[in-house]
């Protein structure tokens, strides 16, 4: 399969060179609801529908709020579409984002994202790396 | 868990080449994803650094980091733990 100006490969798979950024789908501050959830799943079904075949996205947006979407709106998930997901952080009650870097959280992190996504497998999961210890505020 | 068959690909964000050489010796990287924008060049040697190893660099932020008032929640928190906001 040739690859155009458009498509380029992840791994040995071909994918797009754009795809959908999920993470201002939650409120604001990508913490707590959608301001207008239906017009949030309408956007990923618009998504999908022009060829989008890539949504990256994390569990600790929203937290929750927009894997949700995601899943209320696409699953089941067309068979070409790739859901990329992130660990290494959580959200506490207030919002604030902080580093879940040990073993445990990081597995606990691809659990969080499978269960909200429903998928038995992930495509691509990416540890983001902190170099900060959270500061209180 | 990706033995276990819970995860297809694996990648890293918010690295340096340092930290990428390092995760690169436990593990494929099959992304790279750190900022990336006309404001945001500094990552120039991370997109080489993927580049040469057949690594995709998935860049966050690359129409420029959204500067309405509804992240004002999200980049104070961004330097501790979600780097996409830093």
């Amino acid at each position: 399969m040739g690859l155009s100006a458009n498509t380029t490969s992840l791994s040995d798979k071909p994918i797009n060179r754009i795809g959908y950024g999920a993470m201002q789908l939650a409120g604001p501050g990508v913490f707590g609801p959608a301001r207008d959830p239906g017009a949030a799943r309408a956007v990923l079904r618009h998504a999908v529908a022009v060829g989008v075949d890539h949504i990256d996205t994390s569990q600790y947006y929203g937290p929750d709020v927009v894997n949700d979407l995601i899943r209320e709106a696409l699953h089941p998930y067309p068979e070409n579409l790739k859901l990329a997901t992130k660990v290494g952080a959580r959200r506490d009650a207030a919002g604030r984002v902080l580093p879940a870097q040990r073993p445990d959280e990081l597995r606990e992190g691809v659990e969080a994202n499978l269960r909200s996504l429903r998928v038995e497998r992930l495509d691509l999961v990416t540890a983001v790396w902190s170099r900060r210890e959270p500061t209180p505020r | 868990m990706r033995q276990e068959g819970n995860l297809d690909l694996t990648g890293i964000s918010n690295v340096d080449r340092a930290t990428a050489r390092r995760a690169l010796e436990f593990v494929d990287v099959a992304a790279i994803q750190n900022g990336y924008n006309i404001t945001d060049r500094p990552n120039d040697e991370m997109v080489e650094f993927a580049r040469d190893r057949a690594i995709a660099y998935v860049p966050f932020f690359p129409p420029l980091r959204p500067r309405v008032a509804s992240t004002e929640r999200f980049p104070a928190p961004a330097a501790e733990g979600c780097p996409e906001c830093k």
